[in-house]
């Protein structure tokens, strides 16, 4: 069976003033079948430019985007069968829904597009979706002002599952909702994968978040997967210093002072100009010359999953560090 | 519109220090019978950190815009309850006396540095503005001083940062920009909604940590406004829970953290995600429907039509916010028992 979504050694680079802007720059990933993949990361590491050459939004410079086994050339032609095979939530629902249309008219929209079944058929099959993410049948002629944030994103997603995606892109669906809500829309998640077998890309940059949900997680930094793997092990086992990082960041887990010292000091560097060799070493506590010099690519080495660092031996996991004890 | 709810009897303070903020019974209302804040009370001591936790409308925000006497003017007006700083009240305030207030006394950080800082103006400009419209001061001991202030905040190389307009900088350093401001007169009380909401993880936790190295530094109080109860632990000592204009849980933040009694706030801990749903297969815990509207709030417990606890009694009568022995108090007449098991 093939894989939902191959990336293969993608690379996304804008050309700027002042050089090269690699958003994503080498990344291979894929999705099985009814997999969730997690992919975490920081405002400007390229998971949201990732996501949108998925479903089309953005086209690759380079390597290639293989849905369900076939390739998807860039451009225009397949467009229609594309459409049919991946579908994207984006984080706003107010900004990603038509205010001028109900719910009704924006769940058919996709149907209507592709020519699918009679003005009833379709009807029917817009009552079902909205049971489906449960939106009650007294919602179906509300504008999206009419309805609360978390209705809105229940929208957007029988919107996605209109064509019977295989895959389905969430750009940090959960992000802009109240803790309550957020609960809601995960479980809804978990619970339409059970049912229907789709395949998730999860984006978000929020780790508990897309620890709960993912098989997967890959780490990105600066365009480049770091460390990628059975959710549970990076979890627990995470082993690049990064990874770690984003870990000890959690305000839960943060409490004390020695926490702190593996927390980042400054801020992400330009992708226009990102350091030489390992993109991390500009803020990892344990980069040396070789850092600087060769790049490191994700290898497992023993691990029960892939990390990019040189040092990988050499760094304790945060189980070893009693501070990151699980709670 | 009076509120009979005797919460300035619950309030949770013992054996705190004199408080320097004091809010007592604060109501605000679009209009009659439309209350957006209910019978809000809470005090601040010197030197206290105090986190104001809910979600979205449940009425936070509004409560800091009225500590700072910014409040839009419809609002304004059907403002009631007091406000007490250091004993003064601050709702008896000319609009004069209030800006000697803010800025002065009582600085306010806001989530979106992009939004709260000029963008034309260098940000040395823009916390020199701060020092010149409170201080008595000439330019050369501003300058100084503004230098001092991004040192404070540790943003490298201030002599040279200081010219730097906010979008040559990155979103950490801009809210350390903003917390500067906030700081440069030396305010007695900072008031910080969502100051780490808009920013990255790595970055939010420098920030927290410059909060907490700031409040020990110089005997500040604060007043953290937050959704994520994970920020909370990291930064305050107590924390006023709050639903739909009302509070409905407050005490010490270990306290409430460790055994809410309020089904709200368990329900709020026991919603965010954790552990691995593809590895046991639990799923979170939600909390069915949404926040009532303030058009139509239930007449008897806010929380009611939610709650899974809710019995005959809820729908009839508002409970009263009651404290107990160790002031940890909660509005709820079927409150989780201690050492019970959150739901």
């Amino acid at each position: 069976m093939h894989s939902a979504l191959e990336l293969d050694d993608l690379r996304v680079h804008h050309a700027t003033a002042a050089g090269p802007l690699k958003a994503v720059d080498g990344v291979t990933l894929s999705v099985a079948p009814g997999e969730t993949v997690g992919l975490v990361g920081e405002s400007g590491c390229g998971k949201s430019t990732l996501a949108r050459c998925v479903v089309g939004l953005n086209t690759p410079t380079g390597g290639s985007v293989r849905l369900g086994g076939s390739e998807i050339a860039a451009g225009g032609r397949d467009r229609v069968a594309w459409a049919r095979m991946v579908q994207m939530i984006f984080q706003d629902p107010m900004g990603s829904l038509n205010p001028r249309l109900t719910t009704r008219h924006t769940i058919e929209l996709p149907l209507r597009v592709h020519g699918i079944g009679s003005k009833n058929e379709r009807l029917e099959r817009v009552l079902r979706l909205m049971e489906q993410v449960g939106l009650g049948p007294h919602l179906l002629d509300r504008y999206p002002h009419e309805l609360s944030g978390g209705q809105r994103q229940r929208v957007s997603i029988a919107r996605a599952l209109a064509l019977e995606p295989a895959l389905l892109v969430c750009d940090e669906i959960v992000s802009a909702l109240d803790v309550s809500v957020q609960a809601q829309v995960l479980n809804l998640l978990t619970d339409l994968q059970s049912k229907l077998g789709i395949a998730f890309l999860f984006i978000s940059h929020d780790l508990s978040v897309v620890r709960y949900v993912s098989d997967r997680i890959a780490v990105m930094y600066l365009g480049r997967i770091v460390e990628e793997g059975d959710s549970e092990s990076v979890w627990n086992h995470s082993r690049h210093p990064y990874t770690q990082a984003l870990i000890a960041s959690i305000p839960e887990r943060a409490r004390d002072e020695k926490a702190q010292r593996l927390q980042l000091s400054g801020d992400l560097p330009s992708p226009v100009n990102p350091p030489s060799g390992c993109s991390f070493r500009t803020r990892c506590p344990y980069a040396r010359p070789l850092c600087a010099e060769v790049r490191p690519e994700l290898k497992s080495d023993g691990l029960p999953h892939s990390v990019a660092c040189h040092f990988v031996a050499e760094i304790p996991e945060l189980a070893a560090r009693p501070e990151y004890a699980e709670a | 519109m009076l509120s009979t709810l005797g919460c300035a009897s619950g309030d949770p303070v013992t054996g705190a220090p004199a408080p320097l903020l004091d809010v007592e019974d604060l109501s605000i209302s679009v209009r009659r019978g439309v209350p957006l804040v209910e019978g809000v009370s809470f005090s601040i001591g010197a030197g206290e950190a105090v986190a104001v936790v809910g979600e979205s409308g449940c009425g936070k925000s509004l409560t800091s815009l009225a500590i700072m006497g910014l409040l839009p003017g419809n609002l304004q007006r059907n403002a009631t309850g007091r406000i007490l700083l250091e004993g003064e009240d601050l709702s008896a305030k000319s609009p004069r006396e209030m800006q000697d207030v803010r800025g002065n006394r009582v600085a306010m950080i806001f989530q979106d540095p992009l939004t709260s800082l000029n963008p034309v103006m260098t940000i040395g400009a823009q916390i020199m503005e701060v020092l010149e419209a409170h201080r008595d001061i000439d330019r050369a001991a501003a300058t100084a001083r503004t230098i001092e202030l991004l040192d404070l905040v540790r943003i490298p190389d201030p002599q040279e940062r200081m010219h730097a307009y906010p979008h040559q900088l990155s979103g950490g350093m801009r809210q350390r920009v903003v917390i500067a401001m906030a700081m440069a007169c030396e305010p007695q009380l900072i008031i910080a909604d969502e100051p780490t909401t808009a920013l990255d993880v790595t970055i939010q936790a420098q920030i927290l940590n410059l909060l907490v190295e700031l409040r020990r530094k110089s005997n500040l109080s604060l007043m953290l406004i937050t959704h994520d109860l994970g920020v909370v632990g990291r930064v305050a000592e107590r924390m006023i829970v709050m639903y739909a204009g009302s509070v409905v849980e407050a005490g010490e933040v270990s306290a409430i953290l460790d055994g809410a009694r309020h089904p709200y706030t368990a329900g709020l801990m026991a919603a965010r995600p954790h552990g691995s749903f593809k590895r046991t297969g639990q799923r979170l815990v939600d909390i069915p429907g949404t926040v009532p509207p303030p058009t139509s709030r239930p007449k008897g417990c806010l929380f009611e039509p939610r709650c899974p606890r809710a019995q005959e009694k809820c729908r009839a009568v508002r409970p009263d916010l009651a404290a107990d022995g160790a002031g940890h108090a909660f509005r709820c007449h079927f409150p989780i028992g201690q050492g019970e098991a959150h739901a």
